[in-house]
């Protein structure tokens, strides 16, 4: 697994090159998910006439969210792990993101490939701080100063000060005095080369300052994010890549903001260097994503062209890492991939040479490096040996494999929840339309029956109609007024909930802190001498994670009872609005597997995980036992409650996001409730007035055509939407079978 | 200013590349001693390959997956020999292939006896490399430093001073860190010249304060060392 026979092959065997024709389709990233994007995408617009004007917000949100949805994946890794060179690769566009032997990127770069027909407005965009932003940075406020503050002065405070300093010079000299004016503004271009990002995305080096007259200056230090737009690429499913600065970098400005500015990705690929794969460092880090993302994460190796002897160092890395991970992480898979980033951009750089039939210097310098490696000079191919048959060096750039594993990935992901969302609320919608429509037919053929009878007898029926249409509006009120009351429920049991986890969290944490700072204070009094006293926070760390899930399960659990209480008591309400319905629409939603609440929370870092020598400058700062322990609480509480706090937000969004969810497929079946409701009330204001008009035996025939067409026109409608229902059950059937393709 | 010392080796035949690395001894008339150097670093940062290139021949067994499991120093002998150190600095014969073994809980380290020249001055250390969460052995590896003449820190080129090498080395004892060299290792792997000078002006300034001196390896013809070669 892993590996492919290079298609790539020395210059004297040019034929086997061959023509760029790049699995685009069946095998592109995500492929399967966009063909499901795109049908639900034709589906919510024609369903737009078909629906009411009731259903179009809720169409139109649909649309929106297909049209502007992208995959998250975010490239992770320690500084100089090649994140920017497998990006390079991944996207088939080298040398697009800048690189260097230095750690060089030190903006978090998003790369946004939209599918789209139009072309972008901007190619980048690039956000330069805010006034605020940057005093905070550049001043050491804000998190950063939180963080060494509470170290023991003298370590790494004066370091973080120092860096500082050279960062406000730097970003003086590169940029004028009077560079405070750039702060806050926005830059965007039309194009994107790469010198632009190495002027906004680079570290630079620290030398480059701005020459008289010269136009180029260096941004890098003030901007804050950068997007680059792409209109397409190699990819399926619209994708959104991330490249961020290495984390393990000594510039610790640089560490701290990656960690702040990553948003939620829905994929991690996780880049580590085959040279020195899955430090203590790494393993750390697996360990905090471990929590969320648990089949979310690609180890890709990279580098392993610099082993001394690929193939067979190759495999052995990777099991050595995949016992590794199996031994940290017994019940996680985690796709491991090795390959070279660098080898997938030479061969890139060779076909795209190849294709404009002219040499490329770098593209030659690729065919030899890649020789070199496919035959080893300790074993040249022998000239009776067919070619099919020398050594099998199987060195591989593993771009297919990681794009398949992402695609695997992508299936059970986010991306995947809320197009299969968007199916089952779509679906609502249709099949709530499909039975008003049904029962307005019904209504029309009383209608025209009673036409034919006296005008007394028309009069009748069409009291009747209107009662039997009051009685239905009634009841359709009431029904919404019971959804209103049950989200009413649903926000108080979501704020219970978050109550109860708030309180407990705060619980654990300050007995956790009263215990510790307790048997600190033991330990000092037992051996007063003691060099190097270590609190390990990690138990905390599992018990706040339990309880967090804990309280999320309760309370998904709880509302799962209101919903097994509510939806037969529905049903029966709807059933008696709509006698002839028999749809599935009010079963219990399936609320999608693997979605779990997010622990990202968890992950942050605090004072206490930097380690032995942290500790160790601890001990030498303070002496007595009590004044040690009360620090020592502090800490702990300071540390780990502004973690509380940030669980329960994060408990109440994933509980409201549940909560939405049955919403959204309640709003849709009320809508389309309302909609034929409506179409039902114009018709009877219509005909009230016909049969009070003096000349109504004239309009008979008149309106027996009216009756006519409108009853063709529900029949098309029925017609459309079994046809569109149809559709979506093969989409959801298509989720559903990409979902359990699992490895 | 620190100079770059260069250890680029061509040959296995070259002169003793000690030259740079040994100080002179600290007080005039101390005792003539073997001079410890003492290699330590992160894991897979070429250590064992740069003790191998010390003595000038490949002693020890190098490998990207097996990593060094003991402080393994590297004595004169009047011929090939390797001792274990227990707990209770007991020594005890072992052979060859335990080099190569996983780690026993009662070995402190190992000795090894070579009849290589060089070695009547100096004696080497490697050790077990940081960074793969093992804290007793990192605890052993610091013991090793105690009382070394030069301990040379090993930083990958490719990946060169990580935040946390830099940790790991400001929690050693000042007493070790003033006696401190940064060796930038697997030089050969830098695609460019070029690349050499920025990835230096880079380590001048970022953990030039921390180290004496700055020096730079590349080991072509060291790496394929087979274990045991001279037994």
């Amino acid at each position: 697994m892993g590996f492919e026979t290079p298609a790539l092959v020395a210059p004297g065997r040019r034929e086997a090159v061959g023509p760029i024709d790049r699995p685009r389709d069946a095998q592109a990233v995500g492929a399967p998910l966009e063909a499901a994007r795109l049908r639900l995408l034709a589906l919510a617009g024609s369903l737009d006439g078909l629906l009411g004007e009731h259903a179009a917000p809720l169409l139109e949100a649909a649309r929106r969210e297909l049209a502007q949805r992208s995959c998250r994946i975010a490239v992770i890794g320690q500084i100089k792990a090649g994140k920017s060179t497998f990006l390079n690769a991944l996207t088939e566009r080298p040398g697009l993101l800048p690189t260097d032997i230095n750690p060089w990127t030190v903006v978090v770069t998003a790369l946004h490939f939209r599918n789209a027909p139009t072309p972008p407005e901007h190619a980048a965009v690039f956000h330069l701080f805010s006034v605020d932003e940057w005093n905070e940075l550049a001043e050491g406020g804000g998190r950063v100063r939180e963080l060494t503050e509470r170290l023991v002065p003298g370590f790494q405070s004066d370091l973080l000060r120092a860096q500082l300093k050279v960062m406000r010079k730097r970003a003086e000299q590169r940029l004028g005095p009077r560079f405070a004016e750039l702060l806050g503004k926005c830059h965007r271009f039309e194009t994107v080369t790469p010198r632009i990002l190495e002027d906004y995305v680079s570290a630079g080096d620290e030398t480059s300052r701005p020459c008289a007259g010269a136009l180029r200056r260096h941004y890098s230090d003030i901007t804050r994010s950068a997007d680059l737009y792409f209109n397409e690429g190699p990819f399926a499913f619209p994708l959104t890549l991330i490249d961020t600065p290495g984390t393990n970098d000594p510039f610790l400005v640089r560490d701290e903001i990656t960690r702040r500015s990553l948003e939620n990705p829905d994929i991690y690929v996780f880049v580590v260097s085959a040279l020195q794969p899955l430090s203590a460092g790494d393993v750390a880090m697996l360990r905090l994503l471990n929590g969320l993302y648990k089949d979310r994460i690609v180890v890709f190796i990279n580098r392993i062209d610099q082993l001394p002897d690929p193939a067979s160092d190759a495999a052995a890395v990777k099991a050595t890492i995949e016992k590794r991970l199996r031994v940290e992480f017994p019940t996680l898979q985690v796709p491991v991939i090795c390959g070279s980033a660098m080898l997938a951009n030479m061969r890139l750089e060779a076909e795209s040479a190849d294709r404009a039939g002219r040499p490329a210097s770098r593209a030659i310098a690729a065919h030899s490096r890649l020789q070199a490696l496919l035959e080893p000079p300790c074993e040249p191919p022998l000239e009776d040996r067919p070619r099919i048959a020398a050594p099998a060096v199987q060195v591989s750039s593993g771009m297919r494999e990681v794009s398949a594993a992402v695609t695997r990935l992508m299936c059970t992901s986010g991306v995947a929840m809320r197009l299969r969302q968007i199916a089952v609320c779509l679906a609502e919608l249709v099949r709530t339309a499909e039975v008003t429509d049904r029962a307005e037919l019904g209504s029309i053929n009383a209608l025209v029956q009673a036409r034919r009878l006296e005008t007394a007898s028309l009069r009748r029926r069409l009291e009747e109609e209107k009662a039997s249409l009051a009685a239905f509006e009634e009841r359709a009120n009431r029904l919404q007024a019971s959804f209103k009351e049950v989200e009413a429920h649903f926000a108080e049991l979501v704020d219970t909930a978050s109550q109860l986890l708030r309180e407990r969290l705060g619980t654990l944490v300050r007995e956790f802190a009263e215990k510790e700072a307790g048997a600190l204070k033991e330990a000092l009094n037992d051996r007063p001498r003691q060099a190097v006293w270590r609190c390990d926070i990690m138990p905390l760390r599992h018990e706040l994670e339990e309880a967090y899930l804990g309280a999320c399960e309760q309370a998904t659990s709880d509302l799962d009872r209101i919903e097994q209480v509510l939806y037969p008591q529905l049903r029966l309400i709807v059933a008696s609005l709509l006698p002839d319905y028999n749809g599935n629409l009010l079963e219990v939603p399936a609320w999608p597997h693997g979605v779990m609440p997010s622990v990202t929370a968890l992950g942050d870092k605090v004072t206490m995980d930097l380690g032995t020598s942290w500790w160790s400058r601890w001990f030498a700062g303070r002496k007595a036992a009590e004044e040690r322990a009360r620090h020592l609480r502090c800490l702990i509480e300071e540390d780990f409650l502004a973690i509380a706090d940030e669980l329960v937000t994060e408990a109440g969004t994933y509980l409201s996001e549940r909560v939405d969810y049955v919403m959204r497929r309640v709003d849709a079946i009320s809508s389309g409730l309302r909609t034929g409701i409506e179409r039902r009330g114009e018709h009877l204001a219509r005909e009230q007035a016909l049969i009070d008009s003096p000349a109504r035996g004239e309009d008979l025939e008149r309106f027996e055509a009216e009756q006519e067409a409108r009853g063709e026109a529900c029949a098309r409608r029925q017609e459309a939407c079994s046809a569109a229902l149809e559709e979506l059950v093969t989409v959801l059937e298509a989720l559903d079978a990409a979902q359990g393709e699992r490895p | 200013m620190i100079e770059p010392a260069s250890l680029v080796i061509a040959d296995r035949a070259g002169p003793p590349l000690t030259a740079g690395l040994v100080e002179p001894p600290l007080r005039t008339g101390a005792k003539e001693r073997p001079r410890r150097i003492v290699v330590i670093g992160e894991f897979n940062s070429g250590k064992t390959t740069l003790v191998n290139a010390l003595l000038g021949s490949p002693v020890l067994p190098t490998s990207f997956t097996k990593h060094t499991a003991y402080p393994t120093v590297v004595g004169f002998a009047a011929k090939p020999a390797l001792r274990a150190e227990l707990i209770g600095r007991r020594r005890v014969a072992v052979p060859w292939s335990a080099i190569d073994e996983a780690p026993a809980p009662h070995v402190r380290r190992l000795h090894v006896g070579m009849p290589i020249e060089r070695l009547k001055a100096l004696r080497a250390v490697d050790t077990p490399g940081f960074g793969l969460g093992d804290e007793e052995d990192e605890a052993r590896t610091l013991m090793a430093c105690r009382g070394a003449a030069t301990v040379i820190w090993c930083t990958p080129a490719m990946q060169a001073w990580k935040a946390s090498e830099l940790r790991t080395w400001l929690a050693l004892p000042r007493t070790v860190r003033r006696r401190g060299v940064l060796a930038v290792t697997f030089m050969d792997a830098l695609p460019s010249s070029g690349d050499a000078g920025r990835l230096l002006a880079r380590l001048y300034a970022d953990a030039g304060p921390h180290f004496r001196r700055i020096v730079t390896f590349s080991a072509q013809g060291f790496l394929a060392a087979p274990a045991g070669e001279l037994a």
